[in-house]
């Protein structure tokens, strides 16, 4: 095979685009939350999310390329108006919450390099999301922020730089069970916390959407896979370094961490105001892309379940449903954020909700995947089936263990 | 593929496309005419829309979905879910295809026209709905 | 095209199903936001509460500290500044919003007495720094590594009484 450099390129950015859009609003929260409290005897979570979003990413983005359809166009014909029905349903709910834990993450951001307050940063960043969705081409926007979305990095920097004691990292990293103090309920609450913040079946979707808009076909297979093979586990060791900061930061103080200030705060102690100021462009960058994935994915999914026109290549007015879906969503997200509720405990509670949903999100990419009659040569090997079958079961057992825990630890509080 | 295929993987959900390939809707519901004489049916016309689907899934959800659909319907026929008639309907190996153009069928799609003529296509930057 | 009609059986079935859901969200609700009735929950409450104000003065500390050492600007630092204080002062009233359970009573004055501290020194942190007198900052925030230790042994105590 020929490498041409547009290729190359085409790498590098869909690899950026991954990274970038692995960690949003929930690991921001969730990764420095349990960092604090657990240090790092959560990572084991991420490392299964981690497999668990690339077998699927591949899978959806697999199906996307053979059959020129996205994954959850094939849910309805393969499961019924039902299941489809409900599976919609449940995901316009928890993208609502997502959307406006993300778009008051961009205020938050602004707010922390501004010093002006959250809530009036909110309809600012409203407005420039709906000029981006009314006007930038989709490929473009998707490239600035996973660009941008590499400031990140800046938190693996930052746990060199804190000095730490490997050796106890390595030691916290390899232990599965509560620290002291803390009760199996609350440690597996935040387990399913990590699974909800990152393995978000929006990725999945717009995965798969984004594969069928830029019109891949199947000799994309290989950029596809190496954009899934190196950018979720970027963005896995990303949020595992935002856990190891908070970890040295704030575990031995025993602080709890209740604002986004304070998942940037290692950093700043780590490399100073240039490094906070990288953090809060990251910071920028992860909500702002994750606002319009989350938004575009809720479009997206409505609109492939009535079959109506949809997508950023349209011009709106040839998709007029799903633009004014999307911009209706924006609008009630926006109207949720300026109610002064907190971001940080929606995006707790979206992410757990997410987290129920998981499994139907599942399902029919598992089966379709598996369709010879459908996807022919390209039909999942027995690698995606076994990692495919094993997600799904954790999936299932997570789905039903979320709600009860949410409940007997008040989230996470006790 | 063979000669046998079961309705819900060739017909029944599947995407509609119009003759510019154009997204117009799912095929939701399919009417079909038993003759009398007992011949094989035969598929009449296809249904798309929310009202149609709503019917067809029945219970409290679908109840809801087809009078909400139905109420944002105008003209006299509202009543009866959209149908497009199987003359109207070509080739279906993927997709659905239809051998007419959206425009065509102006009693489809009718929320989507109603929001290009009413919302979208005053705004500026919103490309033309007829290209 | 079909249409179902709804039966007797359907409809006490969606009743009884709606019933079990909402009874359900009750319990929840009242699970989740029952203030403590016994002494040891009491007691618990309150250490969990002096946890909190603790990580609040140790985030602002961290903060002025930050800002000091030249790591932090002072926009960053000023709004979380606010919200150590926003945070303390919600902490406390959540707390002084409970009635005590007879013979608790001690455990209540220890603790909204510590929420009172709390709060009065991280607005004074917050209004000095909003008048820009960065440079006084580390001495307002000197009580507070103390006022921490303090808070965690009175966390220390209330756990053990919790238990006890």
């Amino acid at each position: 095979m020929r490498i041409k450099p547009s290729m190359l390129l085409g790498f590098t950015l869909g690899t950026l685009s991954a990274i970038g859009g692995f960690i949003d609003i929930g690991d921001l929260v969730a990764d420095a939350l349990v960092g604090a409290r657990f240090g790092l005897r959560l990572a084991w979570v991420t490392g299964f999310a981690v497999i668990g979003i690339m077998c699927y990413a591949e899978m959806s983005a697999r199906i996307a390329l053979k059959t020129r359809r996205p994954a959850f166009d094939l849910a309805r014909s393969r499961l019924g108006p039902g299941y489809a029905l409900g599976g919609l349903i449940g995901s316009f709910l928890v993208t609502a919450l997502l959307v406006m834990a993300e778009l008051s993450g961009i205020a938050l951001a602004l707010q922390l390099a501004s010093g002006v307050h959250y809530l009036l940063w909110v309809p600012i960043a409203a407005v420039v999301v709906f000029i981006v969705i009314w006007r930038l081409p989709f490929e473009a926007t998707e490239r600035i922020y996973g660009l941008l979305g590499l400031a990140m990095l800046v938190f693996v920097v930052a746990v060199w730089h804190l000095q730490p004691d490997w050796s106890r990292l390595w030691a916290s990293a390899t232990t599965v069970a509560p620290t002291s103090g803390e009760s199996w309920p609350a440690y597996l609450f935040f387990a399913v916390t990590l699974v909800g913040a990152q393995m978000t079946p929006y990725e999945m979707f717009f995965f798969s959407s984004g594969a069928v808009e830029s019109r891949w076909r199947p000799k994309d297979l290989v950029e596809m896979r190496v954009n899934v093979i190196i950018g979720f586990p970027l963005g896995g060791l990303l949020a595992v370094a935002i856990q190891a900061v908070a970890f040295l930061v704030f575990f031995d103080p025993g602080i709890r961490v209740e604002h986004i200030s304070q998942t940037v705060l290692p950093v700043a102690l780590a490399l100073g105001r240039v490094g906070l100021a990288i953090a809060l462009v990251g910071v920028f960058a992860a909500t702002f892309g994750a606002t319009l994935e989350t938004l575009f994915a809720t479009g997206y999914d409505l609109a492939q379940y009535f079959g109506w026109a949809y997508g950023e290549v349209q011009p709106p007015a040839r998709a007029t449903r799903f633009t004014t879906t999307v911009a209706a969503l924006l609008l009630l997200s926006t109207a949720l954020a300026l109610t002064t509720l907190n971001p940080i405990t929606v995006t707790i509670y979206a992410v757990v909700f997410s987290s129920v949903l998981l499994p139907f999100a599942f399902l029919p990419v598992l089966l379709v995947g598996n369709d010879k009659r459908v996807m022919g040569e390209l039909a999942n090997g027995r690698l995606s089936n076994t990692v495919g079958t094993i997600t799904l079961l954790i999936s299932i057992v997570v789905s039903v263990a979320a709600v009860p825990l949410l409940i007997l630890t008040k989230a996470g509080a006790s | 593929m063979n000669d046998h295929e079961s309705l819900r993987f060739t017909l029944l959900d599947q995407q509609l496309v119009d003759a510019e390939d154009r997204p117009v809707g799912r095929v939701d519901d399919v009417l079909l005419d038993l003759p009398a004489d007992g011949g094989p049916p035969v598929v009449v016309a296809v249904l798309t829309g929310a009202q149609a689907l709503g019917e067809r899934m029945g219970g409290p959800a679908g109840k809801l979905m087809a009078a909400v659909a139905s109420r944002l319907r105008s003209g006299e026929h509202r009543a009866e879910p959209v149908a497009i008639p199987a003359s109207a309907i070509g080739d279906h190996a993927d997709l659905v295809q239809l051998t007419v153009p959206l425009g065509d069928l102006p009693h489809v799609a009718g929320l989507e026209r109603w929001l290009a003529h009413h919302l979208v296509e005053g705004l500026p930057g919103a490309g033309d709905a007829r290209d | 095209m079909t249409t179902t009609h709804m039966g007797a059986g359907t409809g006490v079935r969606w009743v009884a199903v709606s019933a079990a859901v909402f009874a359900v969200v009750m319990a929840s609700l009242w699970f989740g936001h029952a203030p403590p009735r016994s002494a040891a929950a009491y007691a618990r409450q309150g250490a969990e509460t002096v946890g909190y104000l603790r990580s609040q003065t140790r985030t602002a500390r961290l903060w002025v500290d930050a800002v000091a050492s030249g790591s932090a600007t002072h926009q960053a630092a000023s709004v979380a500044l606010r919200e150590a204080e926003d945070d303390a002062s919600a902490t406390a009233a959540r707390f002084a919003g409970w009635d005590p359970p007879a013979g608790s009573d001690a455990v209540r004055a220890t603790v909204t007495a510590l929420g009172d501290e709390v709060t009065r020194r991280l607005a004074e942190l917050r209004i000095a720094a909003n008048r820009g007198r960065w440079a006084d900052l580390p001495g307002v925030a000197r009580p507070l590594p103390d006022l921490a230790e303090r808070l965690g042994a009175v966390a220390d105590e209330l756990t053990a009484a919790s238990r006890s």
